[in-house]
């Protein structure tokens, strides 16, 4: 009994692709309890570290703060003594960016610390505030109204002023900037220079697809000189628009950082892209080449990712079953295409040009050989299904036969030695009285006609042995 | 959800959020594989645990060249084979040669039954459920069990597999044929039982 199983791997491979067991309650908290038996995830009293640690940084924030804040104003002493000392004609335009520049350095920090947690709507609101709170850095803000309020006060406080050592208001310094820059600039002029925009972008989507995913961004940006796109597999673009594709599924959260002249990196966009595993159609066919009428061709699917399927067989017809059999009603060249999608609308298809070649053929095919059983005459009757092939019946191996005439002769006397209409009656070796055949050649001619309608004509000889 | 990379990302840095996500990402296929190998739902639970927590210790050690999810499988089909030789060491051998007998008659007898049919074509033809085909895998003995879904699924050489269980060559190859026979048998039950539910139901009319 050799059976050739090995199409029963496919069937239980193919049956057990994907297959999974979702839905075991408390899976995850014994996971930990174990992680936790081995030292891998952090015990409670560790997950205490980070807090104590945040906890730290918060002080040393504030202690740094105060400190810097302290600095600033003693830093504006000097400031506001070279702008004493220097002549108004030397307070240029350039100058002013220089003082930009100069500006404590905690303010662009404490800016762009704002900028990477929100996007660019609270950024202003925060800055804002942070102005107001603080109001010692008014020129690198984006406030057209409180610049002008400030230059309508400084005109309005004409007077010299001299810097006190104990109270330094930086609300003095600014109008001291802007009266001895008054000279050169017009007030709007200054406000021209010293407003720096921040870039925002006020667009955020959601973006969801098939693997491979290509998705054009756009940054619609103002104010914005340089660009950071982080799309969040390890992959970065510094174009403006810039066309990326995802391969890999997955959620990604893709940033987008902007650059102006003073602040890098101010994140200013937010987007989810989605990326469904995409299906792989793949399947084989067997037999090919099919012989019709009445062979079907067997489809195996071997589709990954997939749970609908949809078959077309090129002949008009198509199936939804998994793995389809199919018989074509005509001979021909085929192609065959399968569609695979799953349940996220992700499809994948694959086209095989000729995949299956159907011959209507019937055929047939002699022997040359005979060992009559030499006990007696057998009635000839054979079934191709279960014959043993010892020869001890002279029949065709045949397929798709409807008509069939078979005649075997005596060589020299041409005498008909056996006769037969029946496709399923072969010749024993014994002849038209049941006495046995010597041993010899004897010539046969085997008419007919196949299921199609074509007719055969096969010649030939048969050997009787006696054995 | 976090992608792939940010989920190897943050397992490298033990980071706990990242490892959960890992876990609800991959268990759900890995304890379909772990059940491959176990003889119950319990089983095959803790056979994946032990095999996420190797994949937490290692995870250094994945070098992103071939695919993450089949680096995991490798570690839970490892880990399977290793807690089947810890819990069977003694009665694994046993286990072969005992079924080894009256199971070949079984099959046997069962080809002998359908002879009219053409298996192939009806298995082929049928649409086993993924329920059925665990089915079938789990009610095959030990020994077959891992050989078939060592060689026919995880697609191992003979020679592989008969080094990672400690037998011969012949005995994985004899296995695995075993195995096929007793498959198609199981096979045919369903498809016997279908159609007789199919009669059934007509009948019903």
């Amino acid at each position: 009994m050799k059976d050739n199983l090995e199409y029963i791997d496919q069937i239980m491979k193919d049956g057990m692709e994907g297959f999974q067991v979702n839905n075991v309650s408390q899976s995850w908290s014994n996971m930990q309890k174990k992680m936790q038996s081995r030292n891998l995830s952090p015990s409670p009293a560790r997950m205490l570290y980070p807090i104590a640690a945040t906890i730290i940084v918060i002080v040393a924030i504030f202690i740094t703060y105060f400190y810097y804040h302290n600095s600033t104003q003693s830093n504006t002493i000097i400031h506001d003594s070279l702008l004493k000392t220097q002549p108004e004609t030397t307070a240029t335009h350039n100058k002013t960016s220089n003082y930009l520049s100069d500006t404590p350095n905690i303010k662009l920090k404490q800016n762009k610390l704002y900028a990477y947690s929100e996007n660019a709507d609270t950024l202003f609101r925060n800055a804002e505030q942070f102005s107001n709170e603080n109001s010692d850095d008014l020129l690198i803000l984006d406030d057209y109204n409180n610049d002008k309020q400030q230059i309508e006060t400084s005109n309005n406080n004409n007077n010299e002023h001299i810097p006190d050592n104990s109270n330094t208001d930086i609300n003095k310094l600014k109008s001291d900037t802007t009266k001895a820059l008054k000279n050169k600039h017009s007030a709007n002029e200054l406000i021209n220079e010293t407003k720096i925009k921040v870039p925002y972008s006020d667009f955020s989507s959601s973006i969801k697809g098939c693997a491979p995913l290509e998705v054009d961004f756009m940054a619609k940006t103002k104010n914005a000189n340089g660009y950071h796109w982080n799309f969040d597999d390890g992959h970065h673009s510094t174009l403006e628009n810039p066309t990326y594709t995802f391969e890999e599924p997955g959620t990604y959260i893709v940033k987008l950082k902007a650059d102006n002249n003073l602040v890098k990196g101010i994140l200013v966009r937010y987007d989810t892209i989605i990326v469904y595993e995409n299906p792989k159609a793949l399947f084989k066919i067997s037999p090919n080449p099919v012989l019709l009428p009445d062979k079907p061709i067997v489809c195996s699917n071997l589709s990954k990712n997939s749970t609908k399927f949809r078959w077309y067989f090129g002949d008009g017809e198509k199936s939804t079953k998994k793995n389809p059999s199919h018989i074509y009603s005509s001979a021909g060249q085929f192609d065959v295409a399968l569609v695979a999608c799953n349940n996220n609308q992700c499809c994948d298809s694959i086209y095989k040009k000729d995949a299956v070649s159907a011959k209507i053929v019937g055929f047939i095919k002699f022997p040359n050989a005979l060992y009559p059983d030499l006990f007696g005459p057998n009635s000839g009757y054979y079934t191709l299904d279960n014959d043993n092939y010892n020869n001890k019946v002279f029949h065709p191996v045949h397929f798709g036969v409807i008509e069939y005439k078979l005649t075997v002769y005596e060589r020299y006397s041409g005498i008909k030695v056996f006769e037969t209409s029946d496709i399923n009656i072969g010749w024993d070796g014994y002849d038209k009285n049941q006495k046995l055949c010597k041993p010899g050649v004897y010539p046969y001619v085997a008419i007919g006609k196949f299921k199609n309608g074509a007719s055969f004509i096969r010649k030939g000889d048969i050997t009787i042995i006696h054995k | 959800m976090l992608s792939e990379y940010q989920i190897i990302r943050g397992c490298k840095n033990k980071r706990k959020r990242a490892q959960k996500a890992l876990y609800t990402k991959y268990a759900g296929i890995m304890r379909g594989v772990c059940l491959r190998y176990a003889n119950s739902l319990a089983e095959a639970e803790d056979i994946m645990q032990e095999g996420f927590i190797k994949v937490f210790i290692h995870i250094d050690q994945y070098q992103a060249k071939g695919s993450f999810e089949g680096w995991i499988k490798r570690i839970m089909i490892n880990t399977a084979i290793t807690y089947r030789k810890k819990a069977k060491k003694h009665q694994y051998h046993f286990d072969i040669d005992e079924i080894q007998e009256s199971t070949i008659k079984e099959t046997d007898e069962g080809i002998e039954i359908n002879e009219h049919t053409d298996k192939k074509t009806a298995i082929l033809n049928t649409d086993f459920s993924q329920e059925e085909i665990m089915n079938i895998i789990n009610q095959l003995p030990d020994g077959y069990k891992m050989v078939f879904n060592l060689y026919a699924i995880e697609n191992f050489k003979h020679k592989e597999i008969a080094e990672l269980l400690n037998i011969d060559i012949s005995t994985s190859k004899s296995q695995l044929a075993r195995a096929r026979k007793l498959i198609q048998k199981k096979m045919m039950q369903i498809i016997q039982q279908k159609n007789k539910q199919k009669n059934s139901s007509y009948g019903n009319f």
